[in-house]
């Protein structure tokens, strides 16, 4: 038996060797997964908030094209990844938090009384790139560029507006979600075009 | 006598065992989580899809309704999901209604159909005769079916059958949504003189499973009505057609309605 021998040799390097490679296993999750897992969760996020636009759009179609007035429906916009998540996790969601987001309600052109109206998302995203979407009187766009034209008639248009009188303006930001309340009121028409008289509450 | 002790051979195959365990960890991740959760995901994007078509049957059926002839609606097809493309395809004449009176064709319908596939292109999502269906492995089922009404008044019985018909033609594959523009052209509609001769509608398609999901429609109408005293009864004679055969009263008269709304589609190219 070799007496310089140490018996508590290979535990203490069994434990360097466990140290090792669990701070290898976090230096590798805090440099490549969280920034992996960040971009794709601002991806989703930009792609599910651009899906929820839509959505409000389709419905709000749906109100003016069946003229339901008076029967107050809502659109949810999520403003971060944070408020996107439906999955059920036992870690919590660190990375998402850090990205948020901000919906305003604006008056555009003006009609008389009335007002285009413009809802605007701009997303201020950590890790991917910021996206921004504009609702501007039916008409869908995304980083300027037109995705959902609104709908037209011949030479006509049919034109979302509020009256400036009873809708204000307003901007929501942060992580969580953002609650708009809207209501068809009347079609009435101006010149060749039909204006599609909404009250919106952005809360 | 020599022993050969090696104090340090226990830790060093605890620590292996660890990383196998750490191994197998990930491993079963990869191999059974990770599939799990894309199947999760491509369940939750069809019916998100499937809303997206019953939010196009809304706006097109209002369309119709409220008479905004001339108008055009544009609404996103959200095809592509996160894990996988998609794509949205427009055919015309995929299949032929026909109504026969008295055993005399009297008028055709040509069926037109707008769907979406993704992922595995497993499942069909879609637009058909007025109707939303759901195609998962080559067996469909309507989401909300096409429209066909009756009435009775006294021996007299009204029926009203809605038939769009939606012009255009495209495939196009993409890793978003796919904005879809539709125009009301006009809503014409075939007011048939009254009969007191049978009156049968047949549904003749390409595809085998779409004769099946008329049949269905046929048989789910042919049940309801037949409930509410109607001689009516559906068939199926062969593997591409079906048919649905409304008896007159013995002393009563069949008024029939087509109405026939021509929609243009297109998909819009940005």
């Amino acid at each position: 038996m070799n007496k310089n021998a140490d018996p508590g040799l290979s535990e203490v390097v069994s434990v360097a060797l466990i140290l090792t490679v669990l701070i290898i296993t976090i230096a590798m999750t805090a440099l490549i997964a969280l920034p992996v897992m960040g971009t794709n969760a601002d991806r989703v996020h930009n792609g599910d908030v651009l899906l929820e636009f839509c959505q409000m759009k389709a419905d709000m179609d749906t109100v003016w094209l069946s003229n339901s007035t008076n029967i107050t429906r809502q659109a949810v916009f999520t403003l971060s990844p944070a408020a996107d998540r439906t999955e059920i996790t036992v870690f919590p969601n660190l990375l998402s938090a850090a990205s948020f987001g901000t919906v305003s309600l604006s008056y555009g052109i003006p009609h008389g009384e009335y007002a285009e109206v413009i809802l605007t998302y701009t997303s201020s995203n950590m890790y991917a790139e910021d996206i921004e979407i504009i609702y501007d009187g039916g008409a869908l766009f995304q980083n300027d560029r037109i995705l959902l034209p609104g709908s037209v008639s011949g030479s006509g248009r049919y034109v979302v507006v509020v009256n400036t009188a009873e809708v204000a303006e307003r901007s929501i930001g942060g992580a969580g979600v953002a609650t708009l309340e809207y209501r068809l009121e009347n079609i009435v028409s101006s010149g060749s075009d039909h204006l599609c008289v909404f009250r919106m509450e952005l809360q | 006598m020599i022993h050969k002790r090696d104090s340090g051979l226990s830790m060093a195959v605890g620590f292996v065992m660890i990383l196998m365990i750490i191994a197998m960890i990930i491993g079963m991740w990869a191999v059974i989580g990770v599939p799990e959760q894309i199947r999760d995901a491509e369940e939750y994007h069809a019916i998100g899809v499937t809303n997206a078509f019953l939010d196009y049957k809304i706006a097109v059926d209002n369309q119709r309704l409220n008479g905004w002839v001339g108008s055009n609606i544009s609404m996103l097809i959200p095809a592509a999901s996160a894990y996988a493309d998609g794509a949205l395809f427009m055919k015309e004449d995929v299949g032929m209604l026909r109504v026969y009176i008295g055993g005399t064709e009297n008028s055709t319908y040509n069926i037109s159909r707008l769907y979406a596939t993704f992922g595995t292109t497993n499942t069909l999502v879609g637009y058909e005769g007025g109707g939303v269906f759901r195609n998962d492995y080559g067996y469909a089922a309507w989401v909300t079916p096409p429209s066909i009404t009756m009435e009775t008044a006294g021996d007299d019985l009204y029926v009203t059958l809605i038939v769009p018909e939606m012009q255009g033609s495209f495939a196009v594959g993409s890793s978003e949504g796919i904005p879809v523009d539709t125009g009301l052209l006009s809503v014409p509609t075939q007011v048939l003189p009254p009969t007191n001769q049978t009156v049968v509608v047949t549904f003749t398609a390409d595809d085998p499973w779409d004769a099946s999901v008329w049949n269905t429609f046929f048989y789910e109408k042919a049940i309801l009505y037949q409930n509410m005293g109607v001689n009516i009864m559906s068939d199926k004679p062969s593997i591409n057609t079906t048919s649905l055969t409304i008896y007159p009263s013995v002393v009563g008269y069949i008024y029939l309605n087509v109405i026939n709304p021509e929609y243009i589609v297109d998909v819009r190219r940005y």
